[in-house]
């Protein structure tokens, strides 16, 4: 007959506290022209949304709520828009 | 006096009240737009001037128009129509969350007017019907004008040619082209 025992001073689970550092290496990669803007506006999605335009300057030379307001308005559709679609009058198939 | 047409570059002076032509507005917020640069540029522009800026409910609406048009293009590869809506009047929900978010942004603009109200429609209506005959407009872009001679409004920002041909003697109008 199989008999266990453990010693009654022994607990069932014994964690014991350890020290690990965890160190990540990695690195961020923003493109230059947006490194001095909100960290939002890192990364491949917002350099495509903003590209051509030079809000390093804009960021500059604005209001920082007006600012703010600017870059959450423009670019945020890519659904290309064309001219007739301007057009009020409906042409009829 | 006269009106002057200005070909927009970065960086360009303007007066101290605009009229935003709906076309600057789309082109502005789509990247795909042929116009996107340079609409984006022409409303930082606008902004770090501190020019203020005036649009009517028309504006919206032709907004509304222009983006419901190319959302469902894009998704349908088929042009949006009359038909489709009356025969479907859901196809209008299926966008509306974002349109509205973007008219939402729209208002939040700083020296911003909506300035449908600041003029007595009479007022209004009877400028523009009779700037339709006067200057050969289409009755929308009448209206348009009639808010900016009425409102005494110094320039408009537009991307097409339909007020180049404006004779107004008794105003100064400075179209600004991009």
């Amino acid at each position: 007959m199989l008999q266990i025992s453990m010693p009654s001073e022994t607990p069932d689970y014994q964690i014991k506290s350890t020290k690990t550092d965890v160190k990540f290496n990695y690195t961020f990669h923003t493109p230059s022209r947006f490194q001095k803007i909100n960290p939002i506006l890192s990364g491949t999605h917002f350099y495509e949304r903003y590209k051509g335009l030079n809000l390093l300057y804009y960021q500059e030379i604005m209001d920082t709520k007006d600012f703010e307001i600017f870059i959450g308005f423009i670019g945020e559709e890519i659904v290309g828009v064309k001219e007739r679609d301007f057009e009020i009058y409906y042409p009829e198939d | 006096m006269a009106v002057t047409i200005v070909n927009y570059t970065p960086g360009i002076t303007f007066v101290n009240s605009v009229y935003l032509d709906t076309n600057i507005l789309v082109s502005a917020r789509d990247r795909k737009s042929q116009r996107y640069n340079s609409a984006a540029l022409l409303l930082g522009d606008l902004f770090s001037n501190e020019v203020d800026l005036f649009i009517t409910n028309l504006v919206i609406d032709e907004y509304i128009w222009a983006l419901l048009r190319a959302y469902y293009r894009r998704d349908n590869r088929k042009e949006l129509n009359q038909h489709i809506i009356k025969a479907n009047p859901q196809v209008l929900l299926q966008y509306h969350w974002r349109i509205a978010s973007g008219v939402k942004k729209i208002l939040k603009f700083r020296r911003l007017t909506l300035a449908s109200n600041l003029v007595p429609s009479k007022e209004i209506v009877v400028k523009a019907v009779n700037l339709m005959r006067t200057q050969l407009l289409s009755p929308r872009d009448a209206f348009h004008l009639a808010f900016i001679m009425k409102l005494n409004i110094d320039g408009i920002v537009t991307s097409d040619g339909d007020f180049d041909n404006l004779q107004i003697r008794r105003k100064n109008l400075i179209i600004y082209k991009y």
